[in-house]
């Protein structure tokens, strides 16, 4: 059985397209992310999803079974939203209970999910107060509650810890993904921030102005961008992009961008496809050294204009032949601003994209 | 959902006011049904464009919506200003303030009618005390009677519009004055340089709801004066209602309130246009 | 930081204004109703009254107040239940759903709340004879509601918008459908946008007068308006028992706005300024 499904797709407000062609399949079970950057509709796709909005065009099937012409009620699915979504005037039991009340199950098998609840979220304490009295914490626990309770197909998830500080996040974090392993059940998150994405997901779907980008494990994801947008948004700092151009013909492909120039020997079955103009050439800032490293690499000249210590490492943002770049590396206390360096690029871990799309470099020697 | 909503209105409100329109294009009298209901175009509003007895009525309209929104602004504000303030037991002087909003119009005329009474009234006895033969028989007097409407609409009303502005008020932020006191404004020249420019959209709203209100305005007159003496009350509602419904001129009545419908119409749109489209436009986005 | 005396003074000056001259006149006619007939007579006035309540029990005996009272008891509560059973929804449509042409719809009501009643007063008469409801409460109460629902859709779709959107939806994933959305969650968290709406709503029917006069001619029938308004001595004004009636009107109302002066103050003022 599929967890969920999309096919196809689409949603406009009035002539403003917001959603564009989406497909997408999760296995039963799976936590599948929808990551992107405010406003690419990554919401709105959570909420067709839900029911609460309907698509132009397109279906969405839960399970086995296509959703559309049912409300969000009958879909089976449990939502947590941004703001919780509390009923304020309702006590924590009396809101974990609601949504089994209003379906009219026996007043113990509500009992039986409270406690079950209850126990798994230890929010035993609490069932008898106001979500006023509750601290941001506790509300996202009984937030979860009140979606577990039900014991839905799939759980949706609306930037639910976006709301938390700093540290109470990363515990929640931690917890939610504990909560996907021992309950087995389709999730779906939606979340801007990277981190969650790759902690928590086991596919991430990158969206960006209403399209999927890119669908992929998060390792895939971040070893293997399929396009500049997905390379730049994952990843802290973010990879470095170099605009330039390229040549290409039967004997090699030449990538340049101002005062510098990379060679590659031709793979004479797609080069000349590939002909001539712009491209990106990334590369991640742990990839760049300052020190020689010792796979295959090329070098560039440069130097230091500013360095950052984080502690554990040292975010090193130099000039090198008239790029801007920043490098990822281990301290050393030595390196000052302004100071000549050498970087080194390692080769195997360059990304071309050409014509928007990833080329595949790996066979580029 | 809407729809017993607009069903009310539309039975009630639409469907009326577009009969009366109707109705205003024909010559009806209710008292001689042999005449029977001819259609006469717009005679009706010739007529009423020459008739001195709606002159005077309109005039007395105009002057009487004039001076008393006049005056409510002004009380409005200052009580607006007095009641935004913080003071222990503001909560009972705001009570205090609305409770002449609150009395049935009809009480407060009876109300004002004896307070102006030319024997037992307070207004005399606090202007003349014991000189009793100073007394003044304030509604037997055209000009007197006329303001006495005035000031029984003023006091009953000023509230509501100090409510308003008092609206407008509670929306300009504590760090504006905070600031302007800190560049050394004196009272004056705060209220002067910030909050009467802040407070424009609500003295606005403020100037609408009282005028179209005022327009309509019929209990006072009905209880105080009866449109008298002479006409020098007759206000425009009264005038139509007298001619509706105790001479039966269905046909000419009508045409009356159609005037002042009209009159009123073009003064919402003129609101909606103003105020009501900065809320327009909330709802759009 | 404390303000100058100045402004202290004229503080005080302008709250002493504002409560002594809201009070001072409906005072005077409390302390007359609570006169005896020669007192109300004398010439000058008298200030203080003797505490007689003989003007209560005539007005209540003789004029039969408390068959005033009740017309309007039973006017003024059917056209609130009546007009927020049907604000209700229309409101929570207004402010919540996506709807085609609200915009229009809203600024409808405010137009139709600005109506001259004299315009819609001949038609609605003419309806009522129809369907005989002249000279009955039910048909006073069908005007009544149709004037009150705008302010009342108004007062409610300002609440319902400053609720969270989220929390319907939430109930609709939990298994609502949108009525239960709205009455299980939505309305008891609109329970003040509510009330005021109601005690606006009441106040209104209580007090209004002209279609009062227009459509109930029977006295057995008519409201307190349009009682005291009537009231009439055989030979000379009974200012007395008018005094008496319009205190014993008017109490329920003054009760109404020291409980609530804080939900009628915001409920005025949101049909207007919130926006």
């Amino acid at each position: 059985m599929p967890g969920f499904a999309l096919t196809h797709l689409h949603k406009s407000f009035g002539n403003t397209s917001v959603l564009n062609d989406i497909s997408l399949e999760a296995s039963d079970g799976e936590f599948v992310v929808l990551l992107g950057p405010s406003g690419c509709g990554k919401s709105t796709l959570l909420r067709i999803i839900a029911g609460l909005e309907a698509q132009t065009s397109g279906s969405v099937s839960i399970g086995n079974q296509t959703v559309d012409a049912l409300p969000p009620r009958d879909r089976d699915i449990a939502m947590v939203f941004q703001q919780y979504a509390l009923y304020p005037h309702l006590t924590v039991r009396e809101n974990l209970a609601f949504g089994l009340k209003v379906r009219k199950e026996p007043s113990s098998v509500i009992e039986e999910r409270i406690g079950e609840a209850a126990e798994l979220l230890e929010i035993h304490d609490l069932l008898d107060r106001k979500p006023k009295e509750l601290s941001g914490g506790q509300r996202q626990r009984v937030a979860m509650g009140r979606a577990i309770v039900r014991k839905p197909k799939l759980f949706l998830f609306d930037e639910p810890l976006s709301n938390l500080d700093a540290r109470l996040r990363a515990s929640m974090r931690v917890e939610l993904k504990k909560l996907h392993q021992r309950l087995g059940v389709t999730m779906v998150y939606v979340t801007h921030d990277q981190i969650e994405a790759m902690t928590l997901g086991e596919k991430i779907v990158v969206m960006d102005q209403g399209r999927i980008l890119q669908i992929g494990t998060p390792d895939r994801i971040y070893h293997q961008p399929s396009n500049p947008f997905v390379a730049g948004f994952i990843g802290n700092p973010p990879m470095n992009l170099i605009k330039g151009t390229v040549q290409a013909n039967h004997k090699n492909l030449e990538f340049q961008a101002g005062d510098f120039t990379l060679r590659f020997n031709a793979r004479v079955d797609i080069t000349p496809t590939l002909g001539s103009g712009s491209a990106i050439l990334g590369i991640r800032p742990e990839d760049v050294g300052l020190d020689p490293p010792g796979a295959i690499h090329i070098t560039l000249s440069g130097t230091i204009d500013l360095i950052e210590n984080l502690g554990g490492d040292h975010i090193v943002y130099l000039v090198a032949q008239g790029q801007r770049l920043v490098a990822r590396t281990s301290p050393d206390s030595r390196r000052r601003a302004g100071d000549s360096i050498t970087a080194y690029l390692l080769l195997n871990k360059l990304h071309l994209f050409i014509h928007e799309q990833r080329t595949l470099l790996e066979s580029y020697k | 959902m809407v729809f017993p909503a607009l069903t009310f209105v539309a039975i009630f409100s639409l469907y009326p006011a577009m009969d009366s329109f109707f109705l205003s294009l024909h010559r009806i009298y209710l008292g001689l049904p042999s005449l029977g209901q001819p259609f006469i175009g717009l005679g009706n509003y010739v007529q009423l464009f020459q008739d001195p007895v709606a002159h005077q009525a309109f005039i007395v309209t105009l002057g009487f919506v004039i001076l008393s929104t006049t005056f409510e602004l002004f009380l409005g504000i200052g009580i607006a200003l007095v009641i935004h303030e913080h003071f222990k037991g503001r909560g009972w002087v705001r009570a205090a303030v609305l409770i002449p909003w609150a009395i049935p119009t009809v009480v407060a005329s009876q109300m004002w009618r004896f307070l102006l009474n030319d024997q037992y009234g307070l207004v005399n006895l606090m202007l003349f005390g014991d000189q009793v033969d100073a007394y003044v028989p304030w509604l037997a007097d055209p000009w007197m009677a006329f303001g006495a409407i005035v000031l029984a609409d003023v006091w009953k009303t000023s509230s509501f519009a100090g409510l308003l502005v008092l609206a407008g008020l509670q929306v300009i932020p504590d760090e504006v004055y905070d600031a302007a006191r800190i560049d050394g404004a004196t009272a004056w020249q705060r209220f002067w340089h910030i909050t009467f420019p802040l407070l424009k959209p609500a003295l606005l709203t403020a100037l609408l709801f009282r005028t179209i209100d005022a327009f309509r305005v019929f209990d006072l007159v009905f209880v105080m004066t009866q449109g008298g003496p002479g006409d020098a009350t007759q206000v425009i509602q009264f005038y139509a209602y007298k001619t509706l419904f105790t001479e039966g001129r269905v046909g000419y009545g009508t045409t009356i309130s159609v005037t002042v419908f009209v009159a009123i119409l073009i003064l919402s749109l003129f609101y909606v246009r103003t105020v009501g489209s900065k809320l327009l436009e909330q709802e759009k986005a | 930081m404390t303000k100058p005396f100045s402004e202290r003074l004229a503080l005080i000056i302008g709250i002493a204004v504002a409560v002594l001259g809201s009070l001072l006149p409906f005072i005077w006619f409390v302390l007359t109703s609570l006169k005896s007939q020669i007192q109300v007579e004398a010439i000058p006035p008298t200030w203080w009254p003797d505490g007689s309540i003989v003007f209560y029990q005539s007005a209540i005996i003789d004029h039969q107040l408390f068959n005033y009272i009740w017309n309007s008891v039973i006017v003024a509560s059917s056209t609130t239940i009546i007009a927020l059973t049907i604000a209700t929804p229309a409101a929570y449509a207004l402010a919540r759903i996506r709807l085609h042409g609200k915009v229009w719809i809203l600024s409808g009501l405010l137009c139709v709340a600005m109506f001259p009643q004299i315009v819609i007063a001949g038609p609605v008469w003419q309806i009522l004879k129809h369907i005989g409801g002249l000279n009955t409460h039910w048909g006073l109460v069908l005007p009544y509601v149709t004037l009150t629902l705008p302010l009342a859709v108004w007062i409610l779709a300002t609440f319902f918008k400053e609720l969270p959107h989220e929390l319907a939806e939430a109930a609709q994933i939990d298994g609502c459908t949108t009525w239960q959305a709205l009455y299980k969650v939505m309305l008891p968290l609109a329970a003040p946008g509510l009330f005021t709406a109601a005690i606006l709503t009441f106040i209104y029917a209580w007090n209004e007068f002209f279609f009062a006069l227009l459509f109930l001619t029977d006295p057995a029938k008519q409201t307190l308006p349009v009682g005291i308004a009537l009231f009439q001595g055989e030979f000379t004004m009974p200012w007395g028992e008018i005094a008496a009636a319009s205190v014993l009107a008017t109490l329920p109302l003054i009760f109404l706005v020291l409980l609530f002066q804080r939900g009628i103050i915001s409920g005025l003022s949101s049909g207007a300024v919130k926006g």
